[in-house]
């Protein structure tokens, strides 16, 4: 009987470690070398070639002069030029919060700093905030008609570098929150590091957010 | 003489940074055919990615790291604590996220004298699936010491499915399975990593070949 129960455990361990053989699991980082990786010249040459050639086609792609890369997680701005830190900013960016227009039940603003490849299209010396409907709304304030009531100078600091659909890096009153997600998109940086990136960035720079 | 040392000056500045790094960027070993392929293959594709505006994901499966680029750049390096894969051999090409993980986002009350608290990476998830196109199965799964018997479970879970194909297996040759990998990340790396994706974001994955 023990026997019997032993062969049949063999054989169903058996069975399950040739399924498990058959399967195309890759187990926790065990990669045994099973081949030998061999190759005539004539070939290694030829991928030689080509790999170098790709590894030189890839670096052609990366910015040829300085670029602001931002960390939105961190909220962190960086100038670099290559693999160099030209500056290294903390910021603050978009809080991720949602503000529902008031009657309209699609309509939302979501308060995130965009992702992705931009670059800069503006800059501005004293830049005055012209509030959106939304900083009203958020304030439980009726939005005004005249555009003159929007206005509000002195809030943004010195410049302004803007990277589209009302986007900029500015100044901002509220230093202790730097290093925190509180905007409504924007990138905010204190007065130094401001006139920093303003001086090292052009119209065309580009800005990697992530 | 002073015009060889401005010719050796000038020589040496029109040298790029870190040539080797550029000439190669995996640090392979240039004597393994299968290795240089695999390589070549992650640099087309990534070639293609960076001529566009975007950002896209590199899952590194020889260095064990997620690298985030945009334009060749790196923006970004997650380490991976492990891996573990099926048909690993499919995932060539590159993949698009379908969605990014779901972030619970406050709501801002106009009427509430308090500001509302930001969404922070705390409020990432730290384990999750992601789907791509074509199809391609991401999970991050926190460590096992972190969480043992949840990882455990999620083990058991991968081997079962493993298990289950290759049972179906001999039956249904040659069978095409759909490639998933699971990544263990830290806590704080699989927020960091949540954080960052973004719909439709664009992945290559660079396999072993010592396999």
């Amino acid at each position: 009987m023990k026997r019997t129960a032993l062969l049949l455990f063999s054989f169903l361990v058996g069975l399950l470690l040739l399924l498990l053989a058959q399967s195309n699991y890759i187990p926790l980082m065990e990669a045994a070398d099973m081949s030998p990786d061999t190759a005539d010249p004539a070939e290694l040459r030829a991928l030689h070639q080509r790999y170098r050639a790709l590894a030189k086609q890839l670096s052609q792609l990366t910015p040829a002069g300085p670029y602001i890369l931002v960390d939105t997680a961190r909220n962190h701005l960086f100038i670099k030029r290559r693999d160099q830190v030209l500056l290294d900013a903390l910021a603050s960016t978009g809080s991720g919060t949602i503000l529902d227009r008031p009657g309209e039940t699609d309509h939302q603003w979501i308060f995130d700093t965009p992702r992705g490849e931009f670059s800069v299209q503006s800059k501005l010396v004293n830049p005055v905030w012209i509030k959106p409907d939304w900083a009203f709304i958020e304030e439980g304030q009726e939005v005004p008609k005249q555009r003159a009531d929007r206005i509000e100078p002195g809030v943004l600091g010195e410049y302004a570098l803007g990277f589209g659909k009302g986007y900029f890096i500015h100044g901002t009153l509220y230093t202790r929150l730097l290093g925190k997600n509180v905007t409504h998109g924007c990138i905010r940086l204190n007065d130094e590091d401001l006139k920093s990136v303003y001086q090292l960035a052009r119209v065309g720079t580009p800005i990697l957010i992530f | 003489m002073t015009a060889s040392f401005i010719l050796i000056a000038l020589l040496i500045a029109a040298t790029p940074l870190g040539a080797s790094e550029v000439s190669n960027p995996f640090s392979i070993d240039l004597g393994q055919p299968a290795a240089l392929k695999e390589a070549a293959r992650v640099l087309e594709e990534e070639v293609k990615l960076a001529a566009r505006p975007q950002t896209y994901l590199l899952i590194d499966l020889v260095a064990n790291h997620v690298v985030v680029k945009n334009r060749a750049v790196e923006l970004y390096r997650i380490p991976i604590t492990a891996w573990s894969a099926e048909f690993l051999e499919q995932t060539t090409g590159r993949f698009s996220l379908t969605r990014r993980p779901e972030i619970a986002r406050p709501r801002i009350n106009p009427s509430a004298a308090a500001a509302q608290e930001p969404v922070s990476l705390l409020d990432m998830p730290i384990r999750y699936d992601l789907a791509f196109h074509p199809t391609f199965t991401l999970e991050v799964v926190p460590p096992s010491t972190q969480y043992p018997i949840r990882w455990a479970l999620w083990q058991v879970g991968f081997w079962w499915r493993s298990l289950s194909r290759a049972v179906t297996a001999p039956w249904s040759k040659p069978y095409q399975g759909e490639p998933r990998l699971q990544l263990t990340l830290s806590e704080n790396n699989a927020q960091s990593f949540a954080w960052i994706l973004v719909d439709g974001m664009a992945l290559v994955v660079r396999r072993p070949t010592d396999k």
